[in-house]
């Protein structure tokens, strides 16, 4: 869909990225969001410990006197939750096998577009930004209602597959940097990218979102072919970033590229979780509505 | 070749084809996009290694299926040269399978491989094709010609008869074979007669309509030079050497012995210098030898189409054929000087004997032991003690020819005329108009014009002077005994009617006295062993009780005359005279009732010299149209086709079942 209409507006297109946003939204919705925060507010919601940097005006005087504890008050408010939606469009997320029907980028837009949606209906804003990606990929500000909804549905569409992070600690970082500069102190940050070219500090660089009082998801979308690696005998594999070509047999190598696999899903899971925040793992020809409540479910802190 | 056969093996041209794709599928492996390529681990060589082995079978049979396509679509044009009989009417056919099994046979073809292999492979085809009904007779074309195998209608018979063939170093004897093998089918109840000739034809051009030689391979010219013979005489060696019109390049003599060169010949140089240059037919080479005794060979080098005659065998003794000659120089000598008529007839029927003239006959048998035959002229009688020793050494095998004259009527006292004749035999004058009966002496080869006026002054009259054993092989035309045959032991004794002395007849200048002495010789041969007699000439052991014999590959089977079957079969016989045929040349020891002796087996010098024969085309035509006939593969072809295209299937559908398992299980 977004590579189809790389140039321009497709309506049609548009239309039914917008009917599928909905659907996907409306299946995830009912009572699975809702906009908490701790913090200053009226209902006292307990205690925690003091870490530097906190407000001195919610100092519990009375705990200190009677625990020698340094405790801060918290109460529960209900407030509007930013959500700023990091969609990866490097050259890699244009990556799709027989017979999916949609690339890792497409399925990469169809979850954000429901994401939006399900945002725009709790009311809160959402911001938009890109990793890579064509010229017209252009970060959208934070905003709410239906007009961020189809501001947002507009851009998804005409993104496509193009560029690369790079896999160096001090390339990945400037690429994030600006997120992280518009993320403001409780902005749930939900990445949408197959993690599979960020190099070695992607974990660490990628985890360092989730500072601030921000919290982040990260969505690894991978295809069938690379969830499974399905292939067979010998064959050449070429990145789609990047000039590296490995020749191996397909049969032999499986074992190890599913280890492989799966130890960086678990680096970046541990790395994320150490900052609050989660990994979702979802595949191209997954079902989204399923997609999408396991990323909500993941920004609500329950159990995948 | 037509257009559509050289297409049709054209095609043959692409079994490179599935060979050509495997190798650049193997160079290319199939390349996709995978992001996260740096996840997978590199398996290069393994994965080349793989794509080797899985496609091998399918690769190879790929290939055999575009070879097989080809030739079926050049059969049934394309024609195998297997030999084949044709049934012109497509009866029953008696086939005549003559092989030679000559000498010339053992040398090397065009391809490297002995003609005599050549023709038993032809001769196995032939029997390949030949059908129930049909009867084979097998006829060896070495010297004599023999039947190796009566005509039979089994052919397993037959081809075990092929399997038992040797091959010999026998003279050519194809005419003979021919007319023994016409012979042997001649009377068959068949309408079609074939005979077929294996070999090289010996120099002899075939235009017998019925007679084929399909294998042009044999005829080949060849590049051969051989040693027939080196021969001792007193202090000189005599090579003979023959060489084919063919040879080229030059040789030389090497002299192998134990002993140094220098100690054997007197000028080694001589022989160590020369370089042969090989010419066409037969050359003598004379040496000079220091040591008359030293056993040596010679070996011819380099190596040529022929090994088996560059090495021969000059031995010490026994190998040299002696004659002595007791006669009365003054009675048995012509006018014109030199030896006497009988040394110079032994000398032109065996030029290579060494002739001994004796003015008495020895008394002691030891001083006779290394003669083989003995001449006696008009002997006046011999003594008590010659007559013990002549006895002795006729039993030991000697030879002996008596000539009675004027001087053997009148003897002394203690004298007699054994063992040749009684002492009442004697001289009668001329009888006017008297000549030998032709037909009694046929047997020597002379003819009736060769004993016509026989110019004499009498006869030595024999009738009732015969000794017991005595047979009369030759008679006068009044009846009365000429010749007398006498086995004695283990020799032979002949006594003649007349005279060699030139004063009392001409018998001595007559063929009909070289005959008589060549049978002489040709016992003494058979008996003592010669210098040398021919390969496949029988040697005979008549009085012998044991005899065995080593030859170059061997103990050599010695057989009893009529026996030759039940010796087969192991079954009980009476022992006539016992023989041995050598069938290779070179050096023999006899060893014949405890007595060793010597002999050699010479080659036939035209084997070597002789070129191969030639058949008219016409001829060939005729009588061999079928001989190298067509053979149409088709069905078997088409066959492994079949095979070859299930075997792929399977092969395919086995590896797509593989293939779907490990993807199955890769996804589980």
């Amino acid at each position: 869909m977004p590579r189809a209409l790389s140039k321009q507006i497709d309506w049609a297109a548009l239309g039914r990225l917008r009917l599928l946003a909905r659907n996907i939204a409306d299946g995830a919705w009912v009572g699975m969001h809702e906009s908490r925060r701790r913090g200053a507010g009226l209902e006292f919601a307990g205690h925690r410990s003091y870490v530097p940097g906190d407000d001195l005006r919610w100092l519990d005087q009375r705990a200190l006197l009677r625990h020698e504890r340094l405790l801060i008050k918290q109460f529960e408010t209900e407030t509007e939750r930013p959500v700023r939606l990091v969609l990866d469009a490097t050259a890699s997320m244009g990556f799709r096998s027989e017979p999916s029907a949609l690339s890792k980028l497409d399925f990469a837009a169809l979850i954000a577009a429901a994401l939006t949606r399900v945002a725009v209906r709790s009311g809160d804003p959402v911001g938009l930004d890109f990793l890579g990606g064509g010229e017209s990929s252009s970060s959208l500000p934070l905003a709410g209602g239906l007009e961020a909804f189809e501001r947002a549905l507009v851009q998804l569409s005409r993104t496509t597959a193009a560029g690369r992070v790079g896999d160096s600690r001090a390339e990945l970082e400037r690429a994030l940097a600006p997120i992280g500069q518009r993320a403001t102190r409780g902005t749930l940050i939900i990445v949408l990218s197959d993690l599979l070219e960020f190099g070695q500090e992607g974990p660490r660089v990628l985890s360092a979102l989730g500072t601030g009082g921000r919290q982040i998801i990260a969505v690894q979308v991978l295809d069938r072919v690379e969830a499974l690696f399905p292939l067979e005998g010998p064959v050449r594999l070429k990145a789609s970033e990047g000039t590296l070509e490995v020749e191996t047999n397909a049969s032999l190598a499986r074992a190890g590229y599913l280890e492989a696999l799966g130890a960086l899903q678990q680096r970046f899971r541990d790395e994320l979780r150490a900052h609050g925040g989660e990994l979702v793992i979802c595949r191209s020809d997954d079902d989204p509505v399923r997609a999408v409540r396991s990323v909500l479910r993941a920004a609500e802190g329950r159990p995948q | 070749m037509s257009f559509l056969v050289a297409a049709a093996l054209a095609v043959a041209v692409l079994v490179v084809a599935p060979l050509v794709a495997h190798l650049l599928r193997r160079g290319h492996t199939p390349e996709r996009v995978f992001p996260p390529a740096a996840l997978v681990s590199r398996l290069e060589a393994h994965s080349r290694e793989r794509s080797r082995l899985e496609d091998r079978g399918l690769l190879s049979l790929r290939a055999l299926m575009v070879l097989v396509l080809s030739v079926l679509g050049a059969t049934p044009l394309v024609r195998c040269s297997r030999l084949s009989v044709e049934r012109p009417h497509g009866a029953s056919i008696a086939l005549g399978l003559v092989i030679d099994d000559s000498h010339s046979m053992r040398a090397l073809g065009p391809d490297g491989q002995p003609r005599w292999n050549l023709a038993l492979d032809g001769a196995k085809q032939l029997l390949r094709s030949v059908r129930d009904g049909d009867a084979v007779a097998i006829v060896l074309a070495g010297k004599p010609a023999r039947l190796a195998l009566s005509p039979t209608t089994d052919l397993n018979a037959a081809r075990e008869a092929l399997g038992d063939l040797q091959q010999s170093d026998r003279s050519s004897d194809l005419g003979n074979a021919l007319a023994l093998a016409r012979s042997a089918i001649e009377n068959l109840d068949r309408s079609d007669k074939k005979l077929i000739v294996l070999g090289d034809l010996a120099g002899m051009a075939l235009d017998a309509p019925d007679v084929s030689a399909p294998l042009d391979a044999l005829r080949q010219p060849v590049n051969d030079c051989g040693l027939i013979e080196a021969r001792r005489q007193s202090d000189r060696l005599i090579v003979t050497l023959a060489c084919s019109a063919a040879a080229t390049g030059a040789r030389s003599l090497h002299l192998l012995s134990k002993t140094p060169i220098e100690a054997i010949l007197a000028e080694p140089s001589r022989l160590t210098r020369l370089a042969l240059e090989p010419r066409a037919g037969t050359q003598l080479l004379n040496f000079s030898l220091t040591d008359t005794s030293a056993d040596f060979e010679l070996e011819l080098q380099p190596a040529d189409a022929n090994v088996h005659n560059d090495r021969v065998r000059v031995s010490s003794a026994g190998t040299e054929l002696n004659v002595a000659v007791v006669t009365d120089p003054g009675h048995a000598s012509v006018v014109t000087g030199g030896p006497t008529v009988i040394e110079q007839a032994l000398l032109a029927v065996r030029p290579e004997a060494v002739i001994r003239p004796l003015a008495l006959l020895p008394d002691e048998a030891r001083e006779l032991v290394g003669y083989a035959a003995l001449v006696l002229n008009d002997p006046p009688g011999l003594g008590p003690e010659s007559r013990s020793a002549l006895g002795e050494w006729l039993d030991a095998g000697g030879v002996a020819l008596g000539l009675l004259g004027p001087a053997s009527s009148g003897l002394q006292l203690s004298s007699t005329l054994e063992p040749f004749a009684e002492r009442n035999a004697h001289w009668e004058p001329s009888l006017a108009s008297l000549d030998l009966d032709a037909s009694s002496l046929s047997w020597l080869g002379v003819d009736a014009e060769g004993l016509r006026a026989l110019t004499r002054s009498g006869r030595m009259r024999l009738e009732g002077a015969d000794l017991p054993g005595s047979v009369n092989v030759g008679a006068w035309k009044d009846g009365a005994p000429f010749l007398l045959r006498r086995p004695l032991g283990a020799g032979l004794v002949l006594t003649g009617g007349l005279p060699a002395g030139v004063s009392e007849s001409d018998l001595a200048l007559r063929p009909l006295f070289l005959a008589l002495l060549d049978q002489l010789l040709g016992e003494a041969e058979q008996r003592r062993g010669s210098g040398s007699t021919w390969v496949g000439e029988r040697w005979a052991f008549p009085a012998a009780r044991t005899v065995s014999i080593q030859g170059p590959a061997g103990a050599v089977p010695v057989r009893v005359e009529g026996c030759e079957a039940a010796q087969d079969t192991g079954a009980p016989c009476t022992p006539g005279e016992q023989f041995a045929l050598p069938e290779l040349a070179g050096s023999y020891l006899v060893t014949s009732d405890g007595v060793v002796q010597s002999r050699i087996a010479r080659l036939d010098e035209h084997e070597i010299s002789d070129p191969p024969g030639s058949v008219r085309p016409a001829t060939q035509q005729s009588g061999s149209d079928g001989d190298a006939g067509a053979v149409d593969a088709s069905p078997e072809l088409a066959l492994v086709l079949l095979a070859a295209f299930a075997a792929e299937l399977a092969l395919r559908l086995g590896g797509e079942t593989r293939r779907r398992r490990r993807a199955a299980r890769a996804i589980a």
